[in-house]
């Protein structure tokens, strides 16, 4: 009898909490998109497929949105994985436990900072026109500057770059951790055996911290799919000719700023979808029988 | 047996790599560190350099001046605090009830948590908002927080933590007569430290470093938090580089001291964590 009074007690506010700011705006989220919604009307007119009518007239800009969101997000974990996997493989190789530590913190310090505050650091210390850094570096090479945050090519390749190095630190410690996990006779081992070192990381490790790479996978790219604070600060306005508006921060733009919320819904439950599919189908290819655990 | 430490011609071309790969990767927070204490004028005048002549702090004066700074910390800290705590209770309560109780409607209930986690921010975001302004919090510091009281993803974590203790630990909590609440604070609590540990810290990362929420919720300048101040203090006209590096530097060394400190929380439970 006590017991069922103290599970009410904590399911009771608990799952209220969830029901109403997670379940409920769903739900309510898919009936806006359904509607004329506007913030300045206190009754909102029912309207029906017209905002996913809206979608499909507007087809060349939403596929050129969906497609930057790809391009970005696939691009960004490419090289997220090529970059941390080496960094990784190489901090294990480091004798000194305290070098170890040393490298993993330095890399993990732009995962701490607010990507607000970072992104800022680039957008007035690097990627400036008027005395940037990288600037400074092609001047000092003698090659012609760039407008970095100005221009249609190099914007989205500038925002790329820089969620790479706020970023990979994350998965430098979670690859390094499973490097260090991998049971030592195996790559002896294989060592042993006259393996090379590139036989060995891609037979040898990579196989066996299997579970923690497909983990990875997901995660990570379902964390670009919806980058918003470095498309916001760095690009101002999602970039000349949408060239560099992902879904995320076109959502916020035809929301908040546009007043199109019920638009702005339907584009979410498309990108929604979008993300399930993805989910789904990684999680389909990476269940790869990893036969050595 | 490998006596003494074999220093391997990999292992030495790899420290170097770390190194420049590392100092590149400190350069940005470097630069921002060194043009805090810059004066306008010798960033005007010695435009290629990076280092202050003469340091100076003038940017934190200017910030100082020019922005209610000690109303965003406080912000910053009240809303990173009440979220914190209240995520370490709600996740570990949840997480043991699902864990350690019948009841009926158990797994209905625990496949509604796990639906709900794959959902993203992003859909969530219009009718969170068209329900905040409804109900009078549009533009307060409750709008930030309310929603992020409970989360979903360390509330599962929690319950798959206290699932794998063994029986015998609550068997021996009962025989003593412990109650409920006794057996979580007593039980519970102390045999899943490092997972509290690393909730608390991520947890408080996220919330220091929240932008989105602060962005769509609140719009007076005092109300703001540290992220979202900086980026609307930074789009003023009269505001200076070394102000702007300033307060960009009193926005992130606070959480890398707190890194710092509890830098095993947050590296040994990182692969727990879901961004």
């Amino acid at each position: 009898m006590k017991s069922s009074k103290f599970v009410l007690g904590v399911l009771v506010p608990g799952m209220g909490l969830i029901l109403l700011f997670c379940i409920i705006p769903l739900i309510y989220g898919l009936g806006i998109s359904f509607c004329d919604y506007s913030v300045y009307r206190t009754s909102q007119e029912f309207a029906g497929l017209k905002n996913y009518m809206k979608l499909l007239e507007n087809a060349e800009l939403v596929k050129k949105i969906v497609g930057n969101t790809f391009k970005y997000s696939i691009v960004t974990v490419l090289g997220n994985f090529i970059l941390s996997l080496t960094i990784a493989q190489m901090i294990v190789r480091m004798q000194s436990n305290a070098l170890k530590t040393i490298f993993r913190v330095i890399f993990f310090l732009p995962c701490i900072a607010p990507t607000v505050g970072t992104a800022m650091i680039w957008k007035t210390g690097l990627l400036s026109t008027n005395g940037g850094v990288f600037n400074n570096i092609l001047e000092y090479f003698g090659v012609a500057v760039q407008n970095w945050l100005g221009s249609t090519t190099l914007l989205m390749n500038v925002i790329i770059l820089f969620t790479l190095w706020m970023d990979i630190g994350f998965n430098i410690v979670i690859f390094s951790a499973a490097l260090e996990n991998i049971p030592q006779e195996l790559v002896e081992a294989s060592k042993v055996d006259g393996a090379g070192a590139w036989y060995q990381f891609f037979k040898i490790r990579l196989p066996l911290m299997g579970r923690t790479f497909s983990f990875v996978c997901v995660t990570t790219m379902l964390s670009y799919f919806q980058a918003f604070t470095q498309f916001k600060i760095l690009s101002k306005t999602g970039g000349a000719n949408y060239s560099a508006t992902v879904l995320p921060y076109y959502i916020y733009m035809e929301s908040f700023k546009n007043n199109n919320m019920g638009y702005a819904s339907a584009i979410a439950m498309v990108s929604f979808v979008l993300i399930m599919i993805i989910t789904l189908i990684q999680l389909y290819l990476l269940r790869i029988d990893w036969s050595y655990e | 047996m490998k006596i003494g430490r074999k220093i391997s011609v990999g292992g030495v071309v790899s420290f170097i790599f770390l190194t420049v790969f590392a100092v590149i990767f400190l350069f940005p927070m470097i630069w921002m560190f060194l043009t805090a204490f810059r004066t306008e004028l010798d960033l005007n005048v010695n435009g290629t350099s990076y280092v202050p002549r003469p340091w100076s702090l003038e940017g934190f004066q200017r910030a100082w001046e020019g922005a209610p700074l000690l109303t965003w910390a406080g912000n910053s800290i009240a809303m990173t605090a009440i979220i914190t705590v209240s995520v370490l209770f709600t996740s570990t309560l949840i997480g043991f009830v699902f864990a350690r109780y019948r009841f009926r409607m158990k797994k209905v209930l625990f496949m509604i948590i796990l639906a709900t986690m794959m959902v993203p921010g992003q859909i969530l975001m219009i009718p969170r908002f068209i329900m905040i302004q409804k109900v009078g919090l549009y533009n307060t510091l409750g709008a930030v927080i309310i929603p992020n009281l409970v989360s979903i993803y360390n509330i599962y974590l929690c319950k798959v933590n206290i699932e794998n203790l063994p029986e015998s630990l609550f068997d021996a909590a009962r025989l003593d007569g412990a109650g409920n609440f006794q057996m979580y604070r007593h039980v519970v609590i102390p045999n899943i430290l490092p997972t509290v540990g690393t909730i608390g810290c991520f947890t408080a990362l996220s919330a220091w470093n929240n932008y989105m929420d602060p962005l769509i919720y609140l719009n007076d300048i005092e109300k703001m938090t540290f992220p979202l101040a900086l980026s609307t203090f930074s789009g003023q006209h009269s505001v200076t580089i070394s102000a702007t590096m300033a307060v960009v530097l009193m926005n992130v060394v606070p959480m890398i001291i707190v890194f710092l400190v509890f830098q095993r929380y947050f590296i040994k439970g990182i692969n727990i964590v879901r961004r």
